[in-house]
């Protein structure tokens, strides 16, 4: 469990989630950077059936690295939105017009 | 084809071409990049819990997100099981190819050295199962090649000498001249086993050479003598070699450069001891007779026979000339002949040899120390390091490549795949290949010079002072 280092709830989950965007950020561009230079190209050193085989496996891997591109663009994504609804009902405490709300 | 670079030694018994090991590279380190993300998710999922989420009343994007984050940690497994199993596949495929080659590589051998010992006797069937006209023909048109007269060259002939399996078969035959021999002269064929290149190598291609030698001398062949300078010049040098291309460049052509035979670069740098490039030509004239040119025929001959002829000794000249002394650090870079004597100053232990690089040598069995960097590059259809017989240096890294594979063989020309020109393409691809041992090698080399502040290079030129002296 990440340490609170804010005195409220509110505070300690709005710091953990900022780490977190910040931290999605930096895999997310390693793993744009390992897709584009980590991947192989279809193959010119086979020929046949093995080269089907080795081009399919390289296609299916390309495929996952680009799921797991999408899961963490996507987990960077909606982190973003509930640090934007984590501000906002921080302001709207502030302001004494909230009690609590989930978005 | 004509573009792929094969792969091997490096001491390993795998064999593919750059562009595999580049594929299992990349593979290998998309595994370790996987493993390591995955290790970060992770640990970033970890920070927030679903149970903190739901105590606090935490925004649903945010339990979204952890549901995003597991879901990437196990794509970071998979990827890094799919990585891992595809490089494997590409290791198997080098390895299983390399034993392939050794394998094919032993049955050729001891399936020379029986025809080697079986072709006295099997002489007279062979010479009369061949046409009588043709044989002749085609050994007058080698010989004029060799003794470097005007010859117009068969297509026919041009392509048979540059298939990669009469290459295959020429160095295989290399290996069986022992075992001729030694049926010559009388020895029983187990005894020549044993005392054969697949025996204890008492006997082999460096004693067939020397007795090639010997048996030349008696009629005015091969007869060494000793080497002087006859001319030495400085040439121009904007810094060190920049690339195999660059290095190949900086060998010598005696016919466009008044005759040098080798260059020396020498660098200095205050602190420390100077260091030496040296780049040696490749053969002159072919001519079996030896003349005033140390870097013909006869100096192969010796070389194959291990033994100190005009080009090496023209070469041990030129480095004493140039200051390199017994600790001075000392890369070789040779061609064609230029290569075997290269290879054979590196294996001699006389130099502080810190590199050695070699073009179309003839040098597979002189045997370089394991302690020297060693790059050597032959072209598959190039009869040339073929007569050097099988690659005995699993060590240095070996660069192979068919030039001709799918290509149009120039005319007027006996074995276009050991023309300058074609290494010089072939070196352009190695400075752009992208497998860790071409790349490593190249680093290695260009390292020995980095940091220099001067360099001045000679060209020297020797003759070979009185044949048979």
């Amino acid at each position: 469990m990440y340490p609170p280092p804010a005195p409220t709830p509110n505070a300690s989950l709005l710091y953990a989630l900022e780490t977190q965007e910040r931290q999605l950020d930096v895999v997310l561009m390693r793993l744009e950077a390992a897709r584009r230079d980590l991947v192989p190209a279809p193959a010119n050193f086979w020929r046949g059936s093995a080269r089907h085989t080795y081009d399919a496996g390289i296609d299916a891997l390309r495929g996952t690295v680009d799921a797991g591109f999408a899961a963490v663009r996507s987990a960077r994504y909606r982190t973003a939105i509930a640090v934007a609804d984590m501000v906002e009902r921080d302001a709207l405490l502030a302001a004494g017009g909230l009690t609590a709300r989930v978005r | 084809m004509s573009d792929d670079l094969i792969i091997s030694g490096s001491g390993s018994t795998a064999v593919a071409t750059d562009e595999l090991y580049s594929s299992a590279q990349q593979l290998h380190r998309l595994a370790i990049e996987a493993s390591q993300l995955r290790a970060e998710l992770s640990a970033i999922d970890a920070m927030i819990s679903v149970e903190w989420l739901t105590a606090v009343h935490g925004p649903v994007s945010a339990a979204q997100a952890e549901s995003d984050l597991h879901q990437a940690v196990a794509l970071m497994s998979e990827i890094e099981m799919g990585a891992r199993g595809l490089e494997w596949a590409l290791d198997t495929a080098a390895q299983g190819y390399g034993y392939a080659e050794h394998f094919a590589g032993s049955i050729g051998a001891q399936f020379a050295g029986e025809l080697g010992g079986l072709a006295w006797s099997l002489l007279p069937l062979a010479l009369g199962a061949v046409p009588a006209l043709g044989s002749a023909g085609a050994a007058t048109a080698a010989l004029l090649v060799l003794r470097g007269e005007a010859v117009t060259v068969p297509a026919i002939m041009t392509a048979a000498l540059s298939r990669p399996s009469t290459v295959a078969a020429v160095r295989a035959g290399v290996m069986g001249t022992d075992d001729a021999l030694m049926a010559l002269s009388g020895v029983p064929r187990p005894v020549a086993n044993i005392l054969g290149d697949s025996g204890t190598g008492v006997m082999g291609t460096a004693a067939a050479a020397s007795a090639l030698m010997g048996a030349g001398a008696s009629a005015g062949l091969f007869r060494e003598g000793q080497v002087q300078l006859t001319a030495a010049h400085s040439r121009e040098v904007v810094g060190p070699p920049q690339g195999f291309e660059d290095r190949l460049s900086r060998i010598p052509d005696p016919a466009h450069e008044g005759g040098a035979q080798v260059v020396v670069e020498r660098y200095s740098q205050a602190g420390s001891p100077d260091r030496f490039e040296v780049y040696i030509a490749g053969t002159v004239t072919f001519d079996p007779v030896a003349s005033t040119e140390p870097f013909d025929l006869t100096s192969n001959v010796a070389n194959a026979a291990g033994k100190h002829g005009g080009a090496y000794q023209s070469v041990v000249e030129a480095m004493r000339l140039a200051g390199v002394t017994d600790s001075s650090p000392v890369q070789f870079t040779g061609y064609s002949q230029g290569g075997a004597t290269a290879a054979m100053l590196a294996a001699s232990g006389e130099f502080v040899t810190t590199g050695l690089t070699t073009f179309g040598a003839p040098a597979g069995q002189i045997v370089i120390p394991d302690s020297v960097p060693a790059v050597m590059v032959e072209h598959t259809d190039d009869l040339i390091p073929a007569l050097g017989g099988t690659q005995k240096n699993i060590d240095a890294v070996i660069v192979q490549r068919e030039v001709f594979g799918g290509r149009e063989l120039p005319e007027s020309e006996m074995v276009p795949a050991h023309e300058r020109r074609y290494y010089a393409e072939t070196a352009r691809l190695m400075d752009s290949a992208r497998s860790y041992q071409v790349a490593r090698a190249s680093a290695r080399l260009e390292s020995f010079v980095s940091g220099t502040a001067t360099v001045t290079s000679t060209a020297y030129t020797f003759a070979r002072a009185a044949p048979g002296a």
